[in-house]
C-alpha cells in the first residue's frame, strides 16, 4: 500500500441494550441501507467509513457490540484503545434509557478518559415515543454528554449524530495533542540542574584524559 | 424450491448435501475453471466425475436448469453472493480433499443423524420439560422472544412473527432454557435451532440441541464466563501461528485477535452468517466429527479470507 490513506484514525464503539438499533444505526451510515431485519449480534461485528472533517481524511473504525447480558464479560476487552464511545437506547422502549447509566458505569470502569455521546434511536414514530426528549436532555446535561435522537430506519439524523461526534473526537484528541506539547514546550524551558551539572562533569573528565 | 434456496422444509428435499457430493462440486468448480472465473489447484488432477443416474436434484436458476445443485441464495447483493459462493466453494473443497472419504454417504448420513436422537436418546422427563414449556416461566423468555424475531429473518420458515418457524424455534429454546437451568439459554443458540428445524420436526431438533449442548461441548464454551471459549481463541491463533504464518503476524499488526472474528463463528457453530448451504455441510461435518472441527472450519475461513478481504 502507498501510504496512509487517511490523517486520522479512531475506533469507535456502540454500546447498549439489546434491541436498541445499534446494528441498524452502523449499517445506515456505514452502507446507508436499512432493513428491519437484522440477525443478532454475537460477540462483536465492525465496519469502516473514511470522512472528510475540514480537509482531514478521517478513518472510523467502528465496532458494534451484543448488547445481551451474557455477552458483557467479552465485550469489556473492546474498550481498549477506543476513542469514542456511542451509547445508544431506543425512545421506545424507557428501560434501555433507564440502563444508559449502567452503560456508563461501565465505560468509566474500563476506560480513563474517552469522548461519549447518548444517541435515542426508533425516533420516527412520535405514538410510540415514551422516552421524552426533554428528560434525555436534562440526564445528557447532568452527566455532561451530548444527545441525538435519530431514526436508522428513517434516516434521521444519523449522518449528522456521527458527523457531529467525530468532530468531538477529533477536536479531543488535538487537545491533547497540544496539551502534550505545551509540557513539551514547558519542558524545553526547564532549565533541569541536574542534567547541567552532569554535562560538566562529562566535560570535565575529558579535559582530563 | 427456487425461492428457498434449496431448502425447504420438505424432508427428502432438505439438506444440503448436493454440494457435500464431492462430484456436485467438481462440476461447479470446473465450470467456472472453464470459464475462466476460477483456477483451482488441484482440480485438474482429479479425475473425472460421472454424474449418478439420475441427478437427484435439479435446481433452477435464472430460468435455467443447473444440474448439480447450483445454489440459490435470496438474501445479499450479487456480488456478496458470489463472493460467498466463492468462499464456500473452496471452503467446502479444502475440508472435503482430506475427509471426502471419512464422510458418510447422503443415505448413510441421513441415518447417521437419525441415529443421534430419539428414541434411546430421549429420556421421558426430558420429553415431559419440553411439554411444559408454558408452565415453566423462564426468566430469559424476553432474551428469547428478541432472538427469535433476528433469527434468519430473511428465510421463509423464520419470517414470520407468528408462522409456524418462529413459534417451533421459540419452544425449543424456551424449553432448552427450562432443561439447562445452570446455562439457560444461550445466545446465538436460536440459529443452531433453527438450523436443525428445518431437518426435523420440533422434538427432534430438541433432542438434537441437548445432544451437541452437553456431549459435543457446545455447553462447555459458555460456562464459567466463556472460559472455555477463551480457551479455544488460544488454540486457534497458535494453529494460525503454525499454520497461516503470514495472515497470523497481520492480524497481529493490526491488533486483531481471536475473540473479535471468532466469538460468533464458535457460540453459533458457523451456523448465523453464512450461506445454509455451507452451514448444513459444517453442522454435517460436526455431528460426524465432533466439536474438533471447529478448528479446521476456522482455518479453512481464514486461509480463503485473504483472497475476499479487499
Amino acid at each position: 500500500m502507498a501510504g496512509k490513506d487517511y490523517n486520522h484514525l479512531f475506533k469507535l464503539l456502540i454500546i447498549g441494550d439489546s434491541n436498541v438499533g445499534k446494528s441498524s444505526l452502523l449499517l445506515r451510515f456505514a452502507d446507508n441501507s436499512f432493513s428491519g431485519s437484522y440477525i443478532t449480534t454475537i460477540g462483536v461485528d465492525f465496519k469502516i467509513r473514511t470522512v472528510d472533517i475540514n480537509g482531514e481524511r478521517v478513518k472510523l473504525q467502528i465496532w458494534d457490540t451484543a448488547g445481551q447480558e451474557r455477552f458483557r464479560t467479552i465485550t469489556s476487552t473492546y474498550y481498549r484503545n477506543t476513542h469514542g464511545v456511542i451509547i445508544v437506547y431506543d425512545v421506545t422502549n424507557p428501560e434501555s434509557f433507564v440502563n444508559v447509566k449502567r452503560w456508563l458505569n461501565e465505560i468509566s470502569q474500563n476506560c480513563d478518559s474517552v469522548c461519549k455521546i447518548l444517541v435515542g434511536n426508533k425516533n420516527d414514530d412520535p405514538a410510540r415515543k415514551r422516552v421524552d426528549s426533554q428528560d434525555a436532555a436534562h440526564f445528557g446535561e447532568s452527566v455532561g454528554v451530548r444527545v441525538f435522537e435519530t431514526s436508522a430506519k428513517e434516516n434521521i439524523n444519523v449522518e449528522e449524530m456521527f458527523m457531529a461526534f467525530t468532530h468531538m473526537v477529533l477536536r479531543a484528541k488535538k487537545q491533547s495533542q497540544n496539551r502534550a506539547e505545551r509540557e513539551r514546550e514547558r519542558e524545553k524551558d526547564t532549565v533541569n540542574i541536574g542534567a547541567q551539572r552532569d554535562r560538566d562533569r562529562r566535560k570535565r573528565g575529558k579535559k582530563c584524559c | 424450491l427456487r425461492d428457498t434456496f434449496f431448502l425447504s422444509h420438505i424432508p427428502g428435499l432438505t439438506r444440503g448435501v448436493q454440494l457435500s457430493e464431492p462430484g456436485a462440486l467438481h462440476i461447479i468448480l470446473a465450470g467456472l475453471a472453464k470459464r475462466g472465473r476460477l483456477s483451482v489447484e488441484g482440480l485438474s488432477g482429479q479425475e473425472p466425475w460421472e454424474p449418478p443416474q439420475p441427478l437427484r436434484n435439479t435446481v433452477r436458476r435464472e430460468g435455467q436448469e443447473v444440474n448439480g445443485g447450483v445454489l440459490e441464495i435470496t438474501s445479499g447483493n450479487g456480488a456478496e453472493i458470489f463472493r460467498w459462493k466463492m468462499v464456500w466453494m473452496i471452503v467446502a473443497m479444502m475440508l472435503s480433499r482430506r475427509r471426502r472419504a471419512a464422510l458418510p454417504s447422503r443415505s448413510q448420513r441421513t441415518i447417521s443423524t437419525r441415529s443421534l436422537m430419539v428414541p434411546q436418546f430421549l429420556p421421558k422427563h426430558v420429553l415431559h420439560t419440553a411439554a411444559s414449556f408454558g408452565v415453566h416461566d423462564s426468566a430469559q423468555e424476553a432474551v428469547i422472544t428478541r432472538d427469535i424475531h433476528r433469527t434468519f429473518p430473511a428465510h421463509d420458515y423464520f419470517k414470520d412473527s407468528d408462522g409456524e418457524g418462529q413459534d417451533s424455534l421459540y419452544k425449543i429454546c424456551k424449553a432448552y432454557s427450562v432443561y439447562d437451568d445452570e446455562i439457560g439459554y444461550c445466545p446465538g443458540q436460536s440459529f443452531l435451532a433453527a438450523v436443525l428445524l428445518l431437518h426435523m420436526p420440533e422434538e427432534q431438533a430438541f433432542c438434537v440441541l441437548v445432544k451437541i449442548m452437553y456431549d459435543y461441548g457446545l455447553r462447555a464454551l459458555y460456562r464459567n464466563n466463556f472460559e472455555d471459549l477463551h480457551c479455544k481463541f488460544y488454540q486457534l491463533e497458535r494453529l494460525m501461528q503454525e499454520q497461516l504464518q503470514d495472515l497470523w503476524s497481520h492480524f497481529q499488526a493490526l491488533n486483531l485477535e481471536a475473540h473479535m472474528y471468532a466469538s460468533q463463528w464458535f457460540l453459533t457453530l458457523f451456523t448465523a452468517k453464512f450461506p445454509l448451504c455451507m452451514v448444513f455441510h459444517i453442522t454435517d461435518l460436526l455431528l460426524c466429527e465432533g466439536m474438533n472441527i471447529i478448528f479446521n472450519v476456522a482455518l479453512a475461513l481464514l486461509k480463503v479470507g485473504p483472497y475476499f478481504i479487499v
